[in-house]
Formats: C-alpha cells, sequence, structure tokens
C-alpha cells in the first residue's frame, strides 16, 4: 500500500491550485495597480519639488543679483577682475610725488604671486593674484601720506591693501633743487602695500562663466 | 468534539449508533458473517456519508499482559514500550500501552499493561469497508479499557471486577459476559465469554463458575490481598440479574449490583433504550466527551484520515487564501484609487507651478555674470579689503587718545595689518571670540607707538601714571581690544633688576601696542 496517493486528493489539490493562481493573479494586480500610482505619486511630487526648487533658486539669484551687482560693477571698475597695471602705478606715484613735493620717493615692485586658496575664500575657477609695492619717502606732513595712498587707491588697476606703515618724525631740511627752495621734511614714511587682481582659471569640465 | 456516528464492533454484530449532545440512538445493527448484511451497511455508509466517526471494539480475541520496564523517560520510553509492543503483538496495529504504577522495591520499574488484539481478521472487514468509504476515523477504541471510567459514578474498591452482559442480537438464547478485573482505574484483565440461556442449562452457575475461575487466575497472580473478598460490579439486564441473584455468590466475592439506566443517567445519557447495556453507555460516554488518544491506530484508516486531513487541509488554505487575496487586493485597489484621486490634485497643483516657474522665468530676464559668482567675488573682495591698515582710522586713533597728553610727545608709529592666521590665534584666546566671530569677519591691525616725555622732571610715578592714562584713553576708543605697554620710562616689574644714574638726563620714552579690530560685515 502506497504511503500516499496523489490520485485521492488531486481534485482538492487542483483546486488549491486554481484558488492559489487566481489569488496571486488577484493580489498582484491590485499591488501593481497601488505601486503604479504610487510611483506616478512619486514623479508628481519629484516633478513639484524640481519647479519650487527652481522658483527658488530664481528668487534667490535675483535677490543675489539686487545686492551684489553693484558691488560687483564697482569691483569691475576698480580693475578687481582685470590684470595689474604696473605702469599705471608707477605713473601715479611719479605724479603724487611732483605734486607733494616728495624727490626722495623711492619704490620697489616685486613680482606677482599667487594666493594660496586656504587664505581666502577664492571661487572655484579663481585664482588671486597679489603683487606687493613698498615705497619709502620723507614727508612735509603726516597727510601727505593719506593723500599719497588715495591717489594709489583711485587707480583702477586691483585691489590696494596697505599692509604696513612706519610714520616717524625726523627734523630734516632738504635741498629740493627742483623748485629752488628749502623743505623742512618732518615725517619719514615706509610702507608695505599690495594690489590684489583675480582671474580665471580655464576648467574643461565645467562651463566657462563667459558672460562675465 | 462531537462525534456524530459510533460504530459498535462485538465478534458478531455491529451497531451503529447516532449520538446527539444528551442521547444516543440505535440506528442499525448488521452482522458480521452475513456479507448482504455487511453490504447493507456499505450501501449506508455511501447513502449517509458521516461526519466523524468512532469505532468501539468489544471482541473476545483481545489480549492483556503485565509487563514491567525500567523506568526511562521521553524517546527511550517510546522506544521501549514499543519493542515491547511489537515482541508481544508482532505484525499488529492493535495494541495498546498504559502506564499502570511504578514499583516501590528493587528495580523501581514502571508496570505497563498492554492490550491488544493479535490477529484482527474479524476487524479488517469493517475497517476496509470504512478506508474504501472514505469514511475518516477518529478513533478505534476498545471497551475494556473504558470500563474504569464506566464505573466512576459508582463507589468501588480499587480492586474491582466488573461483570457485563450483552445480549446477542443474531441469537436470543445467547449472552456474552465480559469481565474486566480494574486496579486503581486501569484495566488489569478482561475475559470474554458467551452463555447460553436455556433451560437445560443453569446461567447463574455457569457465570458464578466463571467468576470463579476468574478469582482463581487473579489469586494465582497474587493480584488480590491474602484472605480479602474480590468486589463483583455487576451490569447486567434486569432478567438476567434476576436469575443470578437466586444463586448464591462465588466463593470469597462480594456482589454489587448496578442499575444500567441510573448509572446512564449518571453519565448524562438520556437514550431512548429502556435498560441500556454497558456498550451503549460507554459508547455515549465516548462520543459525549471530547477528543482522547485512540487506543487503536490501524494503518488503513490512518492512510484515509491522512488523505482527508490534507483534503481538509487544502480547502481550508484555500478559503484562507482566497479570503487574504480579496482582502488584501481590495485594501490595494482601495489604496490605489486614493492615491490616483491624490495624484489628479497633485497634478493640478504642478501644472499651476510649472505655470508660476514659467512666469517666473520670464520676469528674471538677466543676462550678466552669475549671481553666485558675484556674491562669492564680493566675498572674496571684502576679505581682502578687510585686511588694509589705511592711515585714517590710525590717525584718527592716535589723534583722540593723545587729546589732553600735551607731555607725551609721539616720536613714531608703525602699524600693520594681522594676517588671517595670526587673526584666528589671537581670536582663540579672546573671551567671547566665538560669539563674535559668528557676528563678523574682522581684520586686526596693529598699532605700534613710540612717544617720549618731553618734559620730565624725574617724577617716574607721575610719568607712569600718565602713560597709563593714555593706555586707558586709548581702550575707550571704538575698536579697540588690547592695550599693552612694551616699554615704560622705568620699567618697575618685580622680577627685574634696576639700575639708573642720577646723572643721567636722556628723554625717557615709551611704546605702546594697540590691537584693533575693524568688523566687516
Amino acid at each position: 500500500m502506497a504511503y500516499f496517493q496523489f490520485s485521492l486528493v488531486k481534485q482538492s489539490v487542483f483546486l488549491f491550485s486554481v484558488v492559489a493562481v487566481f489569488s496571486v493573479i488577484l493580489f498582484g494586480s491590485s499591488f501593481f495597480y497601488k505601486q503604479e500610482q504610487l510611483d506616478e505619486e512619486r514623479a508628481i511630487k519629484g516633478k513639484m519639488r524640481s519647479m519650487q526648487a527652481r522658483i527658488s533658486n530664481i528668487a534667490h539669484d535675483k535677490e543675489l543679483v539686487n545686492t551684489y551687482q553693484g558691488v560687483y560693477k564697482r569691483l569691475v571698475d576698480k580693475g578687481f577682475l582685470s590684470n595689474e597695471s604696473r605702469l599705471s602705478w608707477m605713473e601715479q606715484l611719479e605724479r603724487t610725488a611732483g605734486r607733494l613735493a616728495l624727490p626722495d620717493l623711492q619704490y620697489q615692485v616685486d613680482s606677482q604671486s599667487e594666493i594660496k586658496q586656504d587664505q581666502y575664500p577664492i571661487p572655484h575657477g579663481v585664482s588671486l593674484f597679489k603683487s606687493q609695492l613698498t615705497f619709502e619717502t620723507s614727508l612735509l606732513h603726516e597727510g601727505d601720506l593719506l593723500e599719497l595712498i588715495a591717489d594709489l587707491q583711485i587707480l583702477p588697476s586691483g585691489l590696494l591693501v596697505v599692509q604696513h606703515c612706519d610714520l616717524s618724525r625726523t627734523n630734516t631740511t632738504m635741498d629740493n633743487s627742483e623748485k629752488g627752495n628749502n623743505l623742512n621734511f618732518k615725517f619719514h614714511t615706509l610702507c608695505d602695500v599690495s594690489w590684489y587682481t583675480t582671474g580665471e582659471i580655464a576648467v574643461p569640465d565645467l562651463p566657462s562663466n563667459s558672460e562675465a | 468534539m462531537k462525534t456524530d456516528t459510533l460504530l459498535f464492533l462485538s465478534d458478531s454484530y455491529l451497531s451503529v449508533y447516532c449520538c446527539a449532545p444528551s442521547s444516543m440512538s440505535l440506528i442499525d445493527s448488521y452482522d458480521l458473517n452475513d456479507h448482504v448484511s455487511m453490504g447493507r451497511f456499505e450501501q449506508w455508509l455511501k447513502v449517509n456519508q458521516p461526519g466523524t466517526t468512532v469505532v468501539l471494539l468489544d471482541v473476545s480475541c483481545e489480549d492483556y499482559y503485565e509487563e514491567p520496564l525500567p523506568h526511562v523517560r521521553g524517546r527511550d520510553r517510546g522506544l521501549l514500550v514499543s519493542r515491547k509492543i511489537t515482541k508481544l503483538f508482532p505484525s499488529s496495529n492493535y495494541a495498546y500501552a498504559e502506564l499502570s504504577a511504578r514499583l516501590h522495591t528493587g528495580r523501581r520499574d514502571d508496570i505497563y499493561y498492554i492490550s491488544g488484539i493479535a490477529d484482527s481478521v474479524m476487524i479488517d472487514p469493517l475497517i476496509e469497508i470504512l478506508a474504501n468509504s472514505n469514511i475518516v476515523v477518529s478513533g478505534v477504541y476498545t471497551l475494556p479499557q473504558l470500563a474504569a471510567e464506566l464505573i466512576k459514578p459508582i463507589e468501588h474498591n480499587t480492586k474491582l471486577l466488573l461483570v457485563t452482559c450483552e445480549k446477542e442480537i443474531s441469537s436470543v438464547s445467547r449472552y456474552s459476559f465480559r469481565q474486566s478485573f480494574i486496579v486503581n482505574e486501569k484495566l488489569y484483565f478482561s475475559r470474554k465469554t458467551t452463555v447460553t440461556s436455556s433451560p437445560g442449562s443453569n446461567m447463574a452457575e455457569v457465570l458464578r463458575k466463571e467468576i470463579e475461575r476468574t478469582w482463581q487466575y487473579l489469586n494465582n497472580r497474587r493480584v488480590l490481598e491474602k484472605d480479602s473478598r474480590m468486589q463483583v460490579l455487576l451490569l447486567l439486564p434486569e432478567s438476567v440479574s434476576t436469575c443470578i441473584s437466586v444463586e448464591h455468590t462465588a466463593s470469597d466475592c462480594d456482589y454489587v449490583y448496578i442499575d444500567a439506566a441510573e448509572l446512564s443517567q449518571s453519565h448524562g445519557c438520556s437514550s431512548n433504550a429502556a435498560e441500556p447495556s454497558s456498550g451503549e453507555i460507554i459508547a455515549f460516554m465516548l462520543a459525549k466527551r471530547g477528543f482522547r488518544k485512540s487506543h487503536y491506530k490501524p494503518q488503513r484508516l490512518a492512510f484515509t484520515k491522512k488523505h482527508q486531513k490534507v483534503k481538509q487541509f487544502l480547502s481550508i488554505a484555500s478559503v484562507l487564501v482566497l479570503t487574504m487575496a480579496l482582502v488584501f487586493s481590495g485594501l490595494n485597489i482601495m489604496a490605489g484609487l486614493d492615491i490616483k484621486n491624490a495624484n489628479e490634485q497633485l497634478s493640478q497643483q504642478a501644472n499651476l507651478m510649472s505655470a508660476k516657474l514659467q512666469v517666473e522665468r520670464n520676469n528674471f530676464n538677466y543676462n550678466g555674470p552669475k549671481p553666485q559668482k558675484m556674491q562669492a567675488m564680493v566675498a572674496l573682495s571684502e576679505h581682502v579689503a578687510a585686511q588694509s591698515a589705511l592711515p585714517e582710522p590710525i590717525y584718527k586713533l592716535v589723534s583722540d587718545s593723545f587729546s589732553g597728553f600735551n607731555e607725551l610727545s609721539l616720536a613714531r608709529m608703525e602699524w600693520r595689518s594681522k594676517t588671517e592666521s595670526e587673526n584666528k590665534i589671537s581670536e582663540a584666546g579672546r573671551p567671547g571670540a566665538n560669539q563674535l566671530a559668528n557676528q563678523a569677519v574682522g581684520a586686526m591691525f596693529v598699532v605700534s607707538l613710540f612717544g617720549e616725555l618731553s618734559t620730565f622732571t624725574g617724577d617716574f610715578r607721575h610719568a607712569i601714571d600718565r602713560i597709563e592714562s593714555l593706555m586707558s584713553s586709548l581702550r575707550d576708543q571704538e575698536g579697540v581690544i588690547k592695550v599693552e605697554a612694551t616699554r615704560m620710562p622705568l620699567d618697575i616689574d618685580p622680577s627685574l633688576n634696576i639700575s639708573r644714574s642720577l646723572s643721567d638726563q636722556s628723554t625717557p620714552v615709551f611704546s605702546i601696542d594697540v590691537t584693533l579690530m575693524q568688523a566687516i560685515m
């Protein structure tokens, strides 16, 4: 006698199989229907999030433009985004020295160097350059230093930064042969100033900001 | 478990009972030796297809053994009992073992009462019919094993002999007497004898002799205590009781007559028969009580039962699976419809948002450099410019501070901006530096002032007081965060040596370092 005869339960097995298959199809269909709706919901929400982000970005860009456009334009005018112009500096120094009667003005301009990324928040794709100018002169009055630096500041040749100045009182009388009179220079100054300019780095992977 | 149908099988006939919660009725009886009668039974099964069915055996070919077995537990016990059963009843499906007691001395063995039917040729045709008809038999029980339960409502000794009587259907004058000896509610021994009641034979005397034979057998096996009398419970039809009561009792036995009707009522049975037999009462008892372990398990019925169980399982599983599928599918569809409705609303919102985005794009007609780039370049320029130590604020600081200090003249001043790293180090050591750093980015400058006391008269105390007043004045200026004297006219630090000549007429000098912070937002 066989331990188990399939023929005796064949009908029940068939019925169960039919029910099981039908149940699986029914449940699977309903599940996929629900999943389809969920996917659609996810897609719509994603699209809405994306649009919301774009709207926010536009609003943010508007705000940035309103806030920084003027300042940026001034920086452009100032020459911060252009190449340095050493010749302008020298010409300006000579003009100012002539106007203020500073015959012993001496200056030295060091070679331009690139500033490291970690010293300043330098944006990606931008290089920051610095050229140091050291000048030394006797002054008739301490206000001459203000005028000398102010004349350098108005030059559209980068951002001027005074890093160090030494102003000392002296009692030196100098013969100004050009003017033909003796001038009493009461002060002597030695200053280190730097000109900062920026340049763009060509990044092949990123679109260049040609519109700037 | 409510039993619907009970098949009572004796040596010569099969009775079919229908059981209700409080009553039991005989449906029909069939002669086992008559093929026509059994064919009728088979036909009845096919027509009625009874549900749960119980088989109760009352056959004379049942054997009983008392076997001591070592006291073991778990699987070993099962194997031990199984081996003993196989030894006593080889190749038989009808065997039952029950633990009776445990010896108190020696190896302290367990005592098992084992009953079984060595030759089941008489039962097999019925089992075959049941199997072929796909009848689910919940259990096959033997009547003697239920004898102890039968007499529970009656007060009795721990060791007693129960004598029951069934009138044979095939013959009017034949009675079957079953003697069951019960020890501590467990069947020790049972014997069935058939007695013919005829004018030439004295049934009472025959029964008495049978009881005496049983007593003798038990006494020989030392089951009965010495000099004790054996209690004999007689559950007999009234006619037989009347017949026996005139005969004197068996020696060393005390007879107790049991009223079958009262016993039946005490078991909760209201049988249709006026005088129910012991078999009928046990059958009702069996049917009324719920699940109990089957005494015998014929393989042929197990085969059918297994298939029936599979069928039942598949039917239940089908219903469950279908129900679950319907429920979960319904839930999914409802949830899907809800999401679909929500999606339609979301789509409308998305369309509105898309229109708004288009409007914003049209309104924002900007062709300059990227706003983020402008922001970054402006921030960079601010950081760079913040490092510029322009002379105007330095002049203003000195001018404001030296006002009122005519005796102190400034000979030289030097200023420089601190680098970013110097700033960080300085700010880290300053209380509240973190809060300030959160508010603004600061550029720090150090201004070194070198001066002299032009009108010095030799009063160092006054000179030092004036210089300290100047330092205090410097501290009060806006943006000054630190003022430190680096040189005084006379260094009065206790840790230093001082030497000076009073003839020294040089002008005393001093120097002060002022740290400034210019905040840029």
